[in-house]
């Protein structure tokens, strides 16, 4: 079986290889390179484009109101994916609960904190406990900027909230270990559900034209519908459309679903209960 | 010419990986090969968009817009939702792999043989 | 809001997913509800779309945030820069498959899953399966068929692991996401070089503009064996028996589907995205190509009939013939593309390769309704005398009236006997493929008897025989919900048995010239 599986291997191996030598070079793909040339500061242009890529950056910034291309494809162009992606998240998080908490149970479920003299967690050494203090709150906060920003410059929703999940994995490290096991699990189930749900009813309040419709983009003087100039320009909070609320709702459920998937497996590997027949992890 | 080397990186790991599929018997270095694979394909679509003397396709603070040539976007948006499913992915067969330990002790395929009914 | 139809079967179930956390809080009654009328929803707007879809031939398009959904694409350009929905005859009859398969299961499953505190996270799963799996039919973009392809695998690995107290159950899903991760690698690579090639994602574009390369058929290898990996043929069958064997019954029965789908994604690949292209381009060696599919099929259907002789676990034997019936679609559609483009101008194609092909793709259907409820029956069975082995099980007849009609029914459509679905479509498969290779049909037939054999052997040792009742762990009576399924789905049994023709010709016959263009 292990030599069949190894010559199918080298089939396909050799398959990769003579192909790869068909494809354009590394630094050459089609499409104009010069796709700005001659744009006129119409809200669609569509001269002088000859792929899908050149019709993204050719007009992308003026129909979605995005400064950042990559923003505009993920979350208006492309924005059926990204539901599906954060409906992958969740869809995780929710087997992960399912599976961990058949570990999780009775003891395991209230944790006792052991604590030395000062009120700081045992475990590790206070240099962590403090650092994490510290930390903490720059971490957040860089977090829930590039959650924001994510129309204007690098980031957006799921880095953003992988970021702030960051924050937990430190508390997580650091043994500040959550006490009420549940209670954390159910906020966190909350908002996750919560920003999945915003995410998906933007998608529906456009279905006047059609789902995920960008219908807040362009409306000069309205909420987030600032038209920005065409070209380079410092960015303005105000523009995009849609984008900045559902790249908020992702960046919420990108942060709860990462922690809870983080406290979930940290407890499940202290966990006392084994299963039946099972042993000690 | 050099940089066909990118594509020859790209269908390495792809091999790396898979070889390690079939010869690793451990859960969690089948994972390990599984997070190589990703990637690779993730090299794969970076290597596609790939444009030389270009910026990242953000207009904050660009340069004026004659001379701008940007990378192409939707690679980048594409390997975003692949790295999110990956990390799904990795978490779910670390679970996974976490409790088959705690229900079998051992994390060898070889011994983890023949699902068998036991009850 | 009619011409919303294809955005909302897909967002429907996603949407009652995200808000399990919240409902899950109302009650087991209410939420089970709650999802029934929701699937019970979906099947009515597939069967609305039936009458312009397959009976005219219309094609919905639905772009996602487009100003003017309906269009494929924006005036001024010749490519789409959204994702694109696509409602075809195929995509609809797939579709109706799953809308089918998930609203009995569900039911079936409100008996039979333990109401706990976990069957929230059961049903919020099982939701994003149906959602995943009526992504995978609809979408009309490589891509986003990656990411529903990944849905339906996340959850369908979670749910196979969910009876986490049975020492094998998380080891099977542990597979089942391996070998789904590494199809979908596979399958992501494929489309990468269609995307440096062709600087698009949607299927029909690049059909259209497809030259048939050497890098396309490098593609078309990687998608093609990803999804046969996926659908579980031969020879990469061997996670089809451990994974089935340990999920619950409703999950095995989703699994199937999602093996259905996933077939029909690989025909819909074959013809749709590499097949003949509208400019006129080149064309793949179809013959060579449909007799490799023919291979596989006999492969499958011999090697999972044999296996299936041997196993005295019930679940494991299902899960073999699952592994032979895909064989029979295999086989059929095979020739159908083999004499797809044959240079006599589809002749042989109209004599009897459009009928081999209305065979295979009406076997999908039928393998789904039969399969399914042999699943849920091997389920109750399970549930009775807790546990899987045949040597274990006795009599069951004497106790559960409408399980063993239904198994019967189960088993004889399987087996290919009149006047159960599978017949039909197994003559149609025979009549053709005997006019194409006689051999071959003889194989089938014989693989056919060999299936009745297996079959007869589980009906005499676990439902005849004198009543055991100290052998029964669990003796309370079916529920409604499950009852409700087993009949759903042995009433479809037998109205498609009797009424081929309205079926043949309302949705498989529209199906077939939609993926294949010839009418």
């Amino acid at each position: 079986m292990k030599l069949v599986s190894l010559l199918a291997m080298f089939i396909i191996a050799g398959f990769m290889f003579t192909g790869i030598g068909k494809l354009h070079l590394p630094g050459d793909p089609a499409g104009n390179s010069n796709v700005f040339s001659q744009r006129s500061s119409e809200k669609t242009d569509t001269a002088n484009i000859s792929t899908m890529d050149d019709y993204y950056l050719r007009n992308g910034q003026m129909e979605t109101g995005s400064n950042n291309i990559v923003t505009s494809v993920v979350f208006d162009y492309r924005g059926f994916d990204t539901l599906g992606e954060a409906a992958v998240l969740f869809l995780v998080v929710t087997s992960i609960s399912m599976l961990l908490f058949s570990i999780i149970k009775g003891k395991d479920l209230e944790e006792t904190v052991l604590t030395d003299s000062d009120g700081f967690p045992a475990g590790m050494t206070r240099i962590v406990s403090i650092g994490t203090v510290l930390m903490l709150p720059i971490i957040m906060a860089f977090g829930a900027y590039l959650v924001i920003h994510g129309h204007l410059s690098p980031g957006g929703g799921f880095q953003g909230g992988a970021v702030m999940a960051t924050g937990t994995a430190l508390l997580v490290i650091s043994s500040f270990v959550v006490r009420n096991l549940q209670k954390t699990y159910k906020l966190f189930s909350f908002f996750e559900s919560l920003g999945l749900t915003v995410f998906i009813v933007t998608g529906f309040a456009g279905m006047g034209i059609s789902f995920l419709h960008n219908f807040l983009a362009n409306n000069d003087g309205s909420f987030l519908g600032k038209v920005i100039p065409l070209g380079t320009n410092p960015g303005f909070l105000n523009s995009g459309g849609i984008l900045p609320i559902l790249s908020t709702a992702v960046g919420i459920e990108v942060f709860c679903g990462i922690s809870i998937i983080l406290v979930l497996l940290s407890r499940a590997l202290n966990a006392r209960g084994s299963q039946k027949g099972g042993h000690k992890c | 010419m050099l940089s066909i080397f990118l594509y020859v990186t790209v269908v390495s790991l792809l091999i790396l990986s898979i070889t390690s599929v079939i010869y690793k018997r451990n859960l969690i270095k089948l994972v390990i090969a599984l997070n190589i694979a990703e990637s690779s394909v993730n090299l794969f679509f970076i290597t596609l968009a790939y444009r030389p003397d270009s910026t990242a396709p953000i207009f904050t603070l660009a340069p004026a817009l004659q001379e701008l040539r940007m990378v192409l976007p939707s690679p980048q948006a594409l390997i975003l939702t692949n790295i999110v499913i990956g990390f799904a992915t990795t978490a779910l067969m670390l679970v996974l792999a976490v409790i088959t330990y705690k229900n079998n002790g051992t994390l060898d395929i070889r011994k983890l043989k023949g699902v068998e009914d036991h009850d | 809001m009619t011409n919303h139809i294809p955005v909302l079967i897909i967002t429907l179930p996603l949407i009652a997913a995200f808000l399990q956390p919240v409902t899950g809080f109302a009650g087991f009654k209410l939420r089970n509800l709650v999802i029934i009328t929701i699937l019970l929803v979906l099947n009515g707007l597939l069967f609305m779309l039936v009458p312009d879809v397959a009976l005219q031939g219309k094609t919905i398009y639905y772009t996602m945030g487009a100003s003017d959904p309906s269009q494929f694409t924006q005036p001024g350009i010749s490519f789409p820069v959204r994702i694109v929905l696509k409602i075809d005859s195929f995509s609809l009859f797939t579709g109706i498959i799953v809308g089918v398969v998930t609203l009995t299961t569900f039911l079936f499953s409100t008996g039979t899953v333990k109401e706990d505190k976990r069957k929230s996270y059961f049903s919020t799963l099982f939701l994003l399966f149906t959602a995943g799996l009526m992504g995978m039919s609809f979408t009309n973009d490589l891509f986003n068929f990656f990411v529903f392809l990944e849905i339906s695998s996340i959850s369908g690995a979670a749910l196979v692991a969910y009876r986490t107290y049975r020492k094998h159950a998380p080891y099977a899903g542990y597979k089942y996401i391996l070998i789904s991760t590494i199809a979908t690698t596979f399958f992501l690579f494929g489309v990468g070089i269609c995307y440096a090639q062709y600087g698009s994602f949607n299927i029909q574009y690049i059909n259209s503009v497809l030259a048939h390369s050497y890098l396309d058929k490098v593609a078309m290898l990687f998608i093609i064996v990803a999804m046969a990996m996926k659908a579980g043929s031969v020879p990469m069958h061997m996670w089809v028996p451990d994974t089935y064997a340990e999920a619950p019954a409703s999950i095995s029965a989703m699994l199937k589907a999602s093996g259905m789908v996933t077939l029909c994604a690989m025909f819909r690949f074959t013809f749709s995205l590499f097949g003949p292209s509208s400019s006129g381009a080149g064309k793949i060696n179809y013959e060579t190509l449909g007799w490799i599919v023919i291979v596989l099929g006999v492969l499958s259907m011999f090697i999972g009939v044999t296996m299936a002789l041997i196993q005295h676990d019930v679940r494991r034997l299902m899960a073999f013939h699952a592994v032979s019936q895909t064989g029979y679609m295999l086989l059929g559609v095979g020739v159908g593309i083999a004499v797809f483009a044959k240079g006599d101008g589809g002749a042989a194609f109209k004599a009897f390769g459009k009928m081999a092909m209305v065979g295979g793709i009406f076997h999908i259907m039928n393998n789904a309704f039969y399969k399914n409820l042999l699943f849920l029956t091997s389920g109750v069975m399970e549930r009775r005398f807790g546990t899987r082995n045949l040597n274990g099980m006795i009599g069951l007849g004497h106790r559960d009236t409408l399980t063993t009609v239904v198994f019967m029914i189960g088993a004889l459509a399987i087996a290919g006997i009149p006047p159960f679905n599978g017949f039909d479509s197994k003559l149609l498969i025979y009549e053709s493929v005997y006019k194409f290779s006689p051999v071959l049909a003889i194989i089938a037939m014989f693989v056919s008897v060999m299936t009745l054999a297996s079959f007869m052997k589980v009906f005499y040792s676990s439902f005849m025989g004198p009543r055991r009742d100290d052998l029964i762990v669990e003796g309370a009576p079916l529920t409604k919900g499950t009852k409700a399924g087993l009949i759903i789905l042995a009433a479809l049994i037998i109205l498609t048995g009797l009424f081929p023709g309205i079926i043949v010709d309302g949705i498989i016959e529209p199906a077939v010239t939609a993926l294949t263009q010839i009418r």
